[in-house]
């Protein structure tokens, strides 16, 4: 580092806050010395620093390959005079050598924005209470449209707020909302009642005006596998998956849970990390656990080496690094200072995934620092399949309220508010491409061959622009596209530009229930509910061999009430007992709790052989009769069940 | 488990959920406001209600799963003790209520 960036450096820190319990920042290239890659074929990179980005939370790249930036400098709480100091960024790269040079303030004086995502040529932003459209129209790339599309969401803890907007291949944008209060109305339909998002997610269809809680409960980081997949991550549990659809669970309110957040990593708590623990986290961990032990409790708190500040979690769906890391979930620990990397297989028989660790991360992570200020809050993958790790670099991160008055003494927890970081981490001897995807300058028909693009980035956007563009030109060649493609991805992306368009036929959909692919098949299931003439293919499929296609099929079989859905679904619960999304998904419809599915499960001897499985599932049907407390019906389930 | 032990056990459960217990069991007297210990903030500092609050401490959990009663910072009640504690701040805790520093027990 030279004299001048040298000076530059400390003057943007200010006064060194160092003490004897905390380490100074080190400058960008310094930083670099610190990490550890477990895979030597791989390299970091300084992407961009201080002064170009301060307080990093999230990186996109819009349609055309500008890389808009979250700045959250305002954490862990705003100003007391009313300034926010929330902004966008979009960074630039004049001289196309791979590293910013040069930034534009998009949007700033904003509330705890956390998240964007490009649409209709601006963004769409989450900053608690609302989600935001802003848009630059005048070409100055400076927002000077802001549209208020939804306001309700909770506001109280930037920790936990509306955040991480995903457009998915379903058409529908998804959010987090780590499952708090909320009455969320849409503005740009305010005659709408609000809807409560209290104890989910949200997701919405700008084009459909269509908005609904959803039933997962993610706070910061939102993973989408290539088949539109949701993994979420939430502090020490750094990667869950919600195999009940929102739509489904909510049917009636008479379960007796509706939390279908399920970790699926089979390797918590453990993580491997370079550094101590930091002061504040030992002592208070110590007390904490002599607190446990007066009380005599059988409880412990980990002060390191346990996941307690999982953030970010990322899907890389790009083709730049080895073809080993493709499908992997990537997360940050900002407790840790490291990058933890999942492996994520869906089960065989049951609807939901494991995450793995690779063989070569069984005691190591994937990315470790030896520099207690690397903050990996974020991670973004680019057009170029670039693996681009968005560090806040803080002194400090931890709610105040939750650390002791005399271990605060010392900490300042906005140091480090001048400075931000992102990375990249490519292959050694990549060649990588600079040129911007330019999209919104492709005719229709090049956006449409986009759709089996090898990387997620292009399938997505080439999907998003088409549907915006509402050119049903292109209806030939994207079915085309899906009767016809080997590559299942493009198939599912051309499915629902189809769906974008209102162009799915009755055959079409018959196709896709005939699909290779067991997600395509699914995704059918749920456009097939629209068609009642399906409904005997919808049954026929809750015997799929794929336990994706089969439990769909139980889900969407519950949005019909003949006679013969009942009969179908006590045959699947008969079939699948023993997993507990199978019968939590059966009895979240109106068939699969009535007493026409018990009576078939009768006749069929369902009650000759109790397992503890089936007293589940009936302790839940009970629970379901008492709770909807219709006439009768307690009485009527005790003689059913008491007949020879 | 035969049938009839079935019938026993599982029809008299009691709903469970918040929403059913409010919408199925009237509050009684005794429940009021004015005499739960457990809504009681005569001995707790302004400060403690602050980090209560930011925190965003409620008494009933958005997430049902998700409750004080098995957060790793719940102290259970003390004998004779109507309510529980939490690590984070003074007062009484509902073992139903939450906040955002839910974290799950461990051991």
């Amino acid at each position: 580092m030279n004299a001048s960036k040298n000076l530059l450096f400390f003057a943007l820190v200010g006064l060194s806050w160092s003490c004897a319990h905390y380490t100074d920042p080190l400058t960008p290239d310094e930083a670099l010395k610190s990490f550890t890659l477990s895979d030597d074929r791989l390299q970091i990179e300084v992407f961009a620093a201080e002064p170009h980005v301060l307080d990093p939370v999230e990186m996109v790249f819009d349609e055309e390959g500008n890389a808009f930036v979250v700045e959250m400098p305002d954490y862990p709480s705003k100003p007391e005079d009313g300034t926010l100091g929330g902004a966008i960024r979009l960074l630039r790269d004049t001289n196309q050598d791979g590293r910013i040079d040069s930034a534009i303030v998009f949007a700033d004086n904003l509330s705890e924005a956390t998240s964007v995502l490009p649409w209709e040529g601006g963004l769409l932003v989450a900053a608690a209470p609302d989600i935001l459209f802003l848009k630059d129209t005048t070409g100055d790339y400076r927002a000077d449209i802001r549209e208020v599309l939804f306001t309700g969401f909770f506001a109280n803890n930037s920790e936990a707020q509306i955040t991480n907007l995903h457009y998915n291949v379903d058409n529908w944008i998804y959010a987090s909302n780590c499952g708090q209060d909320g009455l969320v109305k849409f503005m740009r339909n305010p005659k709408l009642p609000p809807i409560s998002v209290k104890g989910g997610d949200f997701r919405f269809r700008l084009d459909r005006g269509q908005f609904e809680i959803e039933s997962s409960t993610g706070q910061f980081g939102m993973s989408v596998d290539d088949w539109g997949n949701r993994f979420f991550t939430e502090n020490s549990l750094h990667i869950q998956h919600a195999p009940i659809a929102g739509r489904y669970l909510f049917r009636h309110p008479f379960l007796p849970s509706y939390d279908v957040a399920l970790n699926i990593s089979d390797h918590d708590p453990e993580m491997f990390q370079e550094t101590p623990a930091p002061y504040w986290r030992q002592e208070r961990t110590k007390r904490r656990n002599e607190q446990f032990a007066e009380a005599k409790l059988d409880r412990h708190e980990y002060a390191e080496d346990h996941f307690t500040g999982a953030s970010g979690g990322t899907f890389y769906g790009g083709n730049l690094l080895p073809a080993d890391y493709r499908g992997s979930v990537f997360t940050g620990e900002v407790a840790g200072n490291l990058i933890h990397r999942d492996i994520v297989q869906p089960l065989p028989n049951s609807p939901t995934f494991v995450a793995k660790r690779g063989e070569k991360e069984k005691t190591t992570e994937f990315l470790t620092s030896s520099d207690p200020w690397f903050r990996p809050a974020q991670l973004s993958v680019g057009p170029n399949g670039v693996l681009y790790v968005i560090d806040m670099y803080r002194q400090h991160i931890e709610t105040p309220t939750a650390i002791p008055e005399d271990l605060k003494e010392e900490m300042d927890f906005f140091n480090g508010n001048k400075l931000g970081r992102i990375y990249q981490i490519v292959p050694k001897e990549a060649k990588l491409t600079h040129e911007a995807p330019k999209l919104r300058s492709k005719s229709s028909a090049e956006l449409v061959a986009l759709l089996a693009h090898p990387q997620q980035w292009w399938r997505l956007n080439a999907q998003r622009l088409l549907l915006e563009r509402k050119d049903k030109s292109v209806l030939p060649a994207v079915t085309d596209l899906f009767l016809t493609h080997a590559d299942a991805r493009a198939r599912l992306h051309a499915f629902f530009v189809l769906e974008g368009l209102n162009a799915l036929t009755l055959s079409l959909i018959k196709k896709a229930l005939a699909d290779a692919q067991p997600d395509l098949r699914a995704y059918s299931l749920i456009e097939a509910e629209k068609w009642s003439e399906l409904l005997p293919q919808l049954i026929e499929k809750t015997t799929d061999v794929s336990p994706k296609v089969s439990f769909q099929a139980c889900l969407s079989l519950g949005q019909f009430t003949s006679p013969s859905v009942s009969n179908a679904l006590a045959k699947a619960l008969s079939q699948h007992v023993q997993d507990k999304w199978y019968r939590m998904g059966i009895l979240s419809s109106e068939a699969g709790a009535s007493f026409t599915l018990i009576e078939v499960l009768q006749r069929e001897g369902f009650f000759d052989r109790m397992i503890p499985d089936k007293e589940s599932f009936l302790n839940d049907f009970a629970h379901v009769v008492r709770a909807r407390n219709r006439s009768g019906e307690v009485q009527r389930l005790a003689l059913l069940l008491k007949k020879k | 488990m035969k049938r009839r032990e079935f019938i026993t056990i599982a029809l008299p459960i009691l709903p469970t959920t918040a929403f059913l217990v409010s919408s199925c069991q009237p509050k009684s007297a005794s429940q009021s406001e004015t005499t739960d210990p457990c809504k009681d903030f005569s001995t707790v500092s302004e400060n403690d209600l602050k980090t209560r609050k930011k925190l965003g401490y409620v008494d009933a959990s958005p997430r049902a799963e998700s409750q004080c009663g098995n957060c790793n910072l719940w102290l259970p009640p003390k004998d004779g003790k109507a309510c529980g504690g939490c690590m984070l701040f003074k007062g009484p805790v509902q073992t139903a209520g939450y906040c955002t520093y839910w974290a799950p027990q461990s051991k």
